[in-house]
């Protein structure tokens, strides 16, 4: 029959189905079906591609071939040597709190030279427009990474013992990652749909990390709960939510106290 | 001076050449491979990066293939393209499922149609094809595509897919049994 519906029959062939459905109904009313459908698909009309997206492909994909040749590989997770949960929370500390004056300098760097002039009219620069309207893809994605914040937070500055479990509040932990992965498939969607290809990497990273969280045992699992705070380490997933919010805060927005430069 | 029937594809390889040779082969093909990547995957920006990730694989193995002009050499892009589609989506199969996997019995969010409402505008029709095609896994709507769309005979969409003429129809035959069932509200009668 699919050689009939595609049309590669020959004429032997062709007289032989046919004779056959003559005389079976079911095989008649379905291979009826399938040419109705061939008929509805015919109609597909494949969308242009959006304006613009031809000039420059060929720039841009020789763009990439030339950082494709450049490119250094990076360090696999295999090069990485593994982390020990119960070994060095001195260590641990100190590596976050690196990251967190790694943060803040970053944070002081980008006030000082990114925020766009807010004198309108002026060339150069993006308008100061204080009611700038991003992306709703954006706005969802802001959202999304600070609740996943705190969550993260509050797991990984409480030790892991059996004696912080109720500290933890593992339930309620549980319950927020459950709530975050439900909206993750479309609020990646949304996001590949707008463009943000690095925001939707990030939400994907995450959901790696509240699936674990999502399946520790409610009962102690201590063992399971500093896997969790080391993949967190280990994948600088608050470092990358700070990163990406303060350059999320930068883009397009100045601040409410920027200086406003007047004539 | 006529030009020769048969032209290698790659001229003496000095690197102007070369990038002049392989901007050539971009620029008469590109459309056509975009509208198969486009067809395969459904979506402009996958498409988008599907045809780019051709393109470096034809650059890599230009010295390798020598053929004619024209048919040949969209023919072997299309066996570039739908080899990449396969192949990217049996890894992302193999993840998803490593991560269902890992927690097997646990918790795991229920799956979720995508959202279609963020395509550009098109018929309620339109978008039910899409949907559709959607539904098929990825070797039917390769084969489908392949048929129904770039008109190729069931053998050259094997010889694309790797794979017996056997499996084509197979494929085409599941893949319209289950767009049927996903399209049977559109019946000719209604139109």
């Amino acid at each position: 029959m699919a050689e009939a519906l595609f049309g590669t029959l020959d004429a032997e062939d062709q007289a032989r189905l046919e004779a056959h459905l003559a005389t079976c109904p079911a095989c008649a009313q379905l291979y009826q079906e399938l040419q109705a459908t061939l008929q509805v698909m015919a109609r597909r009309e494949r969308p242009a591609p959006p304006p613009g997206f031809w000039h420059g492909y060929t720039d841009r994909l020789e763009a990439r071939l030339d950082a494709d040749r450049r490119d250094v590989p990076l360090p696999t997770s295999a090069d990485r040597a593994p982390q020990h949960p119960s070994r060095s929370r001195w260590r641990t500390w100190a590596l976050r709190a690196g990251a967190a004056v790694l943060c803040l300098l970053l944070g002081i760097w980008i006030g000082r030279g990114a925020w766009p002039d807010a004198e309108p009219g002026r060339s150069g620069g993006p308008a100061a427009d204080p009611l700038a309207i991003r992306p709703a893809a954006v706005q969802q994605a802001e959202q999304y990474l600070g609740r996943s914040k705190v969550l993260l937070l509050g797991l990984v500055n409480t030790e892991a013992t059996e004696a912080n479990l109720a500290v933890l509040d593992l339930p309620r932990k549980q319950a927020l990652a459950r709530d975050l992965l439900v909206q993750a498939p479309a609020l990646q969607a949304d996001l590949e749909a707008a463009g943000q290809r690095r925001l939707q990497q990030l939400v994907a990273d995450l959901e790696v990390i509240l699936l674990q969280i999502a399946n520790l045992e409610a009962a102690v699992d201590v063992p399971a709960i500093e896997l969790v705070q080391s993949s967190v380490d280990q994948q600088a997933l608050l470092l990358k939510i700070n990163v990406t919010e303060m350059r999320l805060a930068t883009e397009g927005r100045p601040p409410a106290s920027a200086p406003v430069h007047r004539p | 001076m006529p030009m020769p029937a048969s032209v290698p594809l790659v001229i003496e390889s000095a690197p102007r050449d070369r990038s002049s040779t392989f901007r050539a082969l971009v620029e008469e093909h590109r459309r056509a491979i975009y509208a198969l990547a486009l067809d395969l995957t459904g979506q402009h920006h996958d498409a988008d990066d599907l045809s780019q990730d051709v393109f470096i694989k034809a650059y890599r193995a230009m010295d390798q293939f020598r053929g004619e002009e024209g048919a040949q050499r969209r023919a072997w892009l299309y066996r570039i393209t739908t080899t990449t589609f396969l192949n990217t989506k049996r890894k992302k199969a193999l993840a998803y499922r490593q991560l269902r996997d890992d927690f097997e019995g646990g918790w795991m969010p229920q799956e979720s149609a995508p959202a279609t409402d963020r395509r550009a505008e098109v018929s309620t029709v339109q978008r039910h094809i899409d949907q559709a095609l959607q539904q098929l896994s990825p070797r039917e709507r390769t084969a489908f595509v392949l048929r129904h769309y770039h008109d190729l005979p069931i053998k050259e969409v094997a010889a694309l897919m790797e794979v017996a003429d056997g499996t084509v129809k197979s494929l085409l035959f599941r893949g319209t049994r289950k767009l049927r069932d996903a399209l049977h509200f559109y019946r000719p009668d209604l139109d």
